[in-house]
């Protein structure tokens, strides 16, 4: 097996029109490694090579563009932390980040790659999803030609769920993305910032400090004049599917303990039985995640 | 003039052993880096044929297709072996060390492979054939019983509260998975792998190959997670096999799967009853069981003992307590520190909580009223429980407001647990040495090869204060034996306390020694020991030990001493408060302080202690919980646990030591008190937050997300606009 | 495939499968063994090493990926004749027993050391949130980190803040 590291984008781009399906694409390899600990025959699909994209200079790097926020596929997770961006206009992905995993890992696992394996516990992905950023992939080279830049909303992005087999027998349940390991995700698009725009992110703690969050949860949304416009939810984790709602705060004040009776109503109504994937049963999830929106919002009204 | 502890260190020790100094710049050596990386070019390689079936008789284990590949030694099986013992116990009753034509559980391991290489090896495994005759799968067998009891049952209007409760088996993982190697050489084996590798231990190595005590020795080496028990035997027991039979260096390593360590699985259910007249506890009744696994092991040691702990602890009137040990075709499991005594006295700490708040009293007075009369300092140690966190709460949570105007659900748990002293017991000689060397320090010889960094300064801290000199000024280290007098002795967790006290009457008979060869040098009848020196108060004259080791050559500078046969008459008794948060909507529970006052003798090494607090607080929150009972679970550790930790001791004084020798050291059953003190307190203190008994450990889902909504939106009055 | 990268400060040209695991390499090839072997799959910290001055699991790594990094372990950080600040204050804290898990928490502890010279307890413990010590129990561990930001040792006395 073949280990390619390109040293320019335009390089990997040539590899992966000639490569097609059987050049498989890493960057921190952090899950790789941890999932299959004899990385690369444990693989089950078969691959000719193995491109290494996570220190390409042009994917690393997170920029604004025309308004817009730019984060690289191959950022690593760390440097979101530190990110003065985030930190001012997307909370929700700065916090996020910072409660990925351990410091090491963060260290060395690449926003791309954390996308790209889907956990539904994973807490940037939520947040990404909550933000409303695009999927900038670039697909294989199919039959010789040369292969396409497309966008993807995160809800577009993944399809239903997958298995991944790992060593020992063990099965770890993932979002399956509409790509596959031989397409290179290039970047992730944060919408504008506009004025009056909020994000938070909440985690259930996890009962050990490796475990993964039963519940975790993103919130982004836009108030002016003290009034929510519109505030958006993604919710997943170990114990449910994906749920993106618009949470029912039209118009409605933001000093207002209104707010708390109106996300009841909306969690005691929603169908958590329907997302459910372990864990407690749906009304106790749906108690759960009126939790974690309670602690956001009250935080936000403390501001 | 005098010399301080510093200038004393500065002038001639390094204020660090070479073992701690190695340890934290990496250059400590362990097992696994032998095994990975330094392992002698000759050495050759051990893998271990286990049963694929759970409960499977077999007659014939077919090697010879495996003997005919190059590089393969030699296949070992049960007919092999001199002498087949138990793991357990020096006999054949139980599990040997190689299945002889009859597996009870998925594992079990049942021949050996010798080779070369690692290549032959995984080829040779590859081709060994064993006609297994799977049996039907059986049920539970019960394989032991115990009782305890006191009295006659109570008559008089009682009051009762009872918990059916459960704790299955947890299973842990240590960081290193079990390996070593053993050097042959000449016929002499020296293990390295670990050093928790007691004289028990080798006695029963030279039993099982029929060889002479001084023919197994041992290479001290740092402990990387290795914690005695079945799996260290396994390993030490195919080690010396495989190289006695080839007469080869062999190595061995498990993975993490083989390496199970999980404990006894508990059930049962407990009885109180209490006259709410007197507020006076009447009686303990009960069932209890416990699941060992495929082999008994100690179990019914420990289901014995636990039932006669949880009946001490408080004055009842009228005990009867049952139990019985079953074995199940699973992994055999075993005892860890504090076993049976944590995993009874949270049910019997809850139901007694449960009792003081139907009588509507503190639970400490409750507990000072009825706590064993005969328990030493137990109201001392109460007193100052109650000295923590006070005033305690009685009145449960408001569950009647709304939903979103709920605060963190607050709870806080007391608990008191007691040792009974021990009481005259047979226990093989505990002997240690000092010795005086000619760069003027001190070594300690002991013979016990077990003892970790911590307990090491501990022993100096008792020698130190008969020698008047710094505790860095001695050396550690423990010495095999060439013969051992008693070969049952239980050596697989040290007794440091024994030890302690041996180590000062050697100290005391070394310090006469010193004296002698200070009159004979001052000429003075007035030479006493002073700061690291022998000093003659008459004419002020000094000598410190350093010159006195390199000049003195008349006298013996060494004494050892040999303690036997002794009692340890100090029970031990702790209190503990700890305090939780739930939240109330999420169920998200955090410990946010323990609290822990304990009564263990006269202690010299506090250290060790407040080690052995952090290991019980971890272990609890290991116990509470492990969600998934696979070996994958991650070790729940203090990290998980809160910051605010503190253990107070009650004050002993070892002053005047020098001149009048302790009873004794510490007391018994330090360990099993603070693990069960923890674990109990955590319990009562999520029991007050949740208003809901625990019945079971780990606590299950269901218990921490009541299927049962506390409310729905309808039931609360809604602010409309 | 050939590598160019570098070890402890040296510049080194390795011949190594790309594929090969730098724990691995480290271990078994060069025979530096500080970085301990645990559990392999980044969960235990003991392979702690650091890439361009961050921690990472270097069971997680693979020789393919360091082309022009800069690796230190912990052989790399000690220092001649003395200790460095964290090593000292985690001998006069009496926070290594088995010291298996010592050298990964050193890696992170000076790190983190570096960057705030002095952490609160809540930092320290979000930093060692990647390793486990089975012996002693974290208490002591995070006393010694906290402990060098803590006035130096005087008359021999650890530099510790008393325990609450």
């Amino acid at each position: 097996m073949e280990f390619l590291s390109p040293r320019y984008l335009s390089e990997a781009f040539e590899a992966m029109d000639k490569g097609g399906r059987n050049l498989k694409i890493c960057a921190g390899m952090t899950h790789l490694l941890r999932f299959y600990p004899r990385f690369p025959e444990e693989l089950t699909s078969k691959f000719d090579g193995l491109m290494h994209v996570g220190d390409l200079a042009a994917l690393s790097e997170s920029r604004e563009e025309s308004g817009k926020y730019s984060i690289g596929s191959t950022a690593r997770i760390s440097s979101l932390v530190e990110d003065d961006y985030l930190a001012r206009y997307a909370a929700a992905v700065r916090e996020a980040a910072a409660l990925t995993s351990t410091p090491q890992i963060r260290n060395r696992r690449t926003v791309g790659g954390e996308v790209a394996w889907g956990s539904y516990h994973s807490p940037l992905v939520s947040a990404l999803w909550a933000m409303g950023a695009k999927v900038k992939v670039r697909t294989r080279g199919k039959n010789g030609s040369a292969g396409q830049e497309e966008t993807l909303d995160l809800a577009q992005f993944y399809r239903g769920t997958q298995k991944r087999l790992a060593a020992e027998g063990k099965e770890h349940e993932t979002r399956s993305a509409v790509t596959g390991g031989q397409d290179l995700i290039l970047r992730f698009v944060l919408p504008a910032h506009q004025p009056g725009q909020f994000s938070f992110f909440r985690g259930l703690i996890p009962k050990i400090h490796t475990e993964n969050s039963g519940v975790v949860l993103s919130v982004s949304g836009s108030v002016q004049n003290n009034v929510i416009e519109r505030a958006r939810v993604v919710a997943s984790g170990v114990w449910m599917d994906t749920m993106d709602e618009e949470l029912p705060l039209q118009a409605v004040r933001m000093n207002d303990t209104y707010i708390f009776e109106k996300l009841y109503t909306f969690c005691d109504r929603y169908n958590f039985d329907s997302i459910r994937r372990g864990g407690p049963p749906g009304s106790q999830l749906g108690l759960i995640v009126f939790g974690l929106l309670k602690e956001g919002f009250s935080t936000l009204l403390a501001r | 003039m005098s010399m301080n502890d510093t200038t004393y260190i500065r002038r001639f020790f390094s204020l660090y052993s070479q073992e701690e100094k190695d340890k934290v710049r990496g250059l400590a050596f362990y097992p696994t880096d032998y095994l990975r990386a330094l392992l002698p070019a000759d050495v050759a390689f051990v893998d271990v044929v286990r049963s694929p079936h759970a409960g499977a008789t077999f007659d014939k284990i077919d090697s010879s297709e495996a003997l005919q590949i190059p590089g393969v030694l030699k296949v070992i099986t049960a007919k092999d072996i001199p002498q087949n013992l138990s793991f357990a116990k020096r006999s054949k009753q139980g599990q040997l060390i190689l299945a002889d034509g009859k597996v009870r559980y998925r594992g079990e391991p049942c021949a050996l492979v010798v080779a070369e290489s690692r290549e032959a090896l995984s080829a040779a495994m590859k081709k060994i054939q064993v006609n297994w005759k799977p049996e039907a799968e059986r049920g539970a067998e019960v394989i032991a019983k115990a009782a305890h009891q006191i009295g006659k049952p109570p008559s008089g209007q009682l009051a009762e509260v009872k918990l059916p409760f459960s704790f299955p088996s947890l299973h842990t993982r240590y960081l290193e998975a079990e390996g070593g190697w053993v050097q042959f050489d000449n016929g002499e084996m020296t293990f390295h792998a670990g050093s928790l590798f007691s004289e028990s231990q080798r006695t029963w190595l030279s039993q099982i190959l029929e060889i002479p005590l001084s023919k197994i020795k041992a290479q001290e080496s740092p402990l990387g997670g290795y914690f005695g028990g079945r799996q260290q035997r396994e390993l030490l027991a195919f080690l010396a096999l495989s190289s006695h039979m080839t007469k080869r260096s062999t190595c061995l390593s498990f993975n993490s799967k083989e390496q199970d360590v999980g404990s006894y699985g508990y059930k049962g259910e407990l009885s109180l009853s209490y006259d709410p007249a007197s507020k006076r506890l009447k009686s303990l009744t009960g069932q209890v069981m416990i699941d060992a696994g495929s082999y008994e092991g100690n179990a019914q040691m420990v289901l014995q003992r636990m039932i006669e702990h949880a009946a001490t602890i408080y004055d009842f009137e009228h005990v009867n307590l049952e139990g019985q040990v079953i074995c199940t075709p699973t992994h055999p499991r075993r005892a860890h520190r504090g076993e049976g005594l944590s995993a009874i006295t949270w049910v019997t700490e809850q139901l007694v909580e449960q009792a003081a708040k139907a009588v509507e009293m503190n639970p400490l007075e409750f507990r000072s009223l009825n706590c064993n009369q005969h328990a030493e300092n137990a109201f001392q140690v109460l007193q100052e429980v109650e000295k923590l966190e006070k005033p305690f709460r009685l009145v449960p949570v408001d569950r009647n407001r709304p939903v979103w105007d709920e605060k963190s659900i607050q709870g806080r748990g007391i608990a008191f647990q007691y040792a009974i002293p021990g009481a005259h017991k047979e226990f093989d000689l505990s002997e240690v040495s000092v010795e005086l060397t000619n760069s003027g320090s001190f070594k300690i010889r002991t013979s016990n090869v077990t003892l970790d960094l911590h307990m090491k300064q501990a022993l100096a801290e008792v020698a130190s204060m008969v020698l008047h000199t710094h505790p860095k000024a001695f050396t550690v280290e423990g010495k095999m034996r060439e013969q051992i007098d008693k070969p049952a002795r239980r050596e697989t967790y040290p007794e440091l306390y024994y030890l302690a006290q041996a180590t000062w009457h050697a100290s005391k008979d070394l310090a006469g020694k010193l004296k002698t060869a200070g009159t004979k040098i001052f000429g003075s009848d007035s030479v006493r020991l002073q700061d690291g020196a022998i000093v003659d108060a008459n004419s002020n004259k000094k000598m410190g030990y350093r010159e006195l080791a390199f000049t003195d050559h008349d006298h013996d500078l060494q004494s050892a001493f040999v303690l036997k046969d002794i009692e340890r008459p100090h029970g031990c008794s702790a209190g503990a408060v700890t305090r939780v948060a739930f939240h109330p909507l999420t169920g998200e529970l955090r410990v946010e302080s323990v609290r822990v006052v304990l009564d263990a003798g006269p202690v010299f090494y506090k250290k060790g202690l407040e080690i052995q607090l952090d290991t019980a607080i971890s272990w609890a929150l290991a116990a509470l919980f492990s969600s998934e009972f696979d070996s994958d679970q991650p070790i729940p550790t203090t990290l998980d646990g809160p910051d605010d930790v503190s253990l107070a001791t009650l004050p002993y004084k070892l002053e005047g030591a020098d001149e009048r020798p302790p009873e004794f050291f510490g007391s018994r059953g330090v360990t099993d008190v603070l693990m069960s003190v923890v674990l109990a307190s955590l319990v009562n203190a999520i029991y007050d937050a949740k208003n809901l008994p625990v019945q079971e450990i780990p606590m299950l889902l269901d218990f921490m997300y009541p299927k049962k909504r506390q409310q729905t939106v309808l039931n609360f009055p809604l602010k409309r606009f | 495939m050939i590598i160019e990268w570098s070890l402890n400060g040296r510049p080194l040209r390795s011949e190594v499968s790309p594929f090969r695991k730098l724990l691995d390499y480290l271990r078994q090839d060069l025979k530096l063994l500080g970085a301990k072997e645990g559990c392999r799959e980044g969960k235990c910290g003991a392979c702690t090493i650091w890439i361009d001055g961050q921690v990472a699991n270097s069971c997680l790594v693979l020789m393919g990926q360091l082309s022009g990094k800069e690796v230190t372990t912990i052989e790399g950080i000690n220092e001649k004749d003395k200790f460095t600040p964290l090593q000292e204050s985690l001998l006069t804290a009496s926070a290594i027993e088995c010291g298996f898990c010592i050298p990964g928490m050193l890696m992170s502890g000076t790190v983190l050391l570096n960057q705030n010279p002095d952490p609160s307890r809540l930092q320290i413990r979000e930093t060692l949130k990647g390793h486990l010590c089975a012996c002693t129990g974290y208490q002591k561990i995070i006393d010694a980190i906290e402990g060098v930001g803590l006035p130096p040792a005087v008359d021999g006395r650890a530099r510790m803040r008393a325990r609450r």
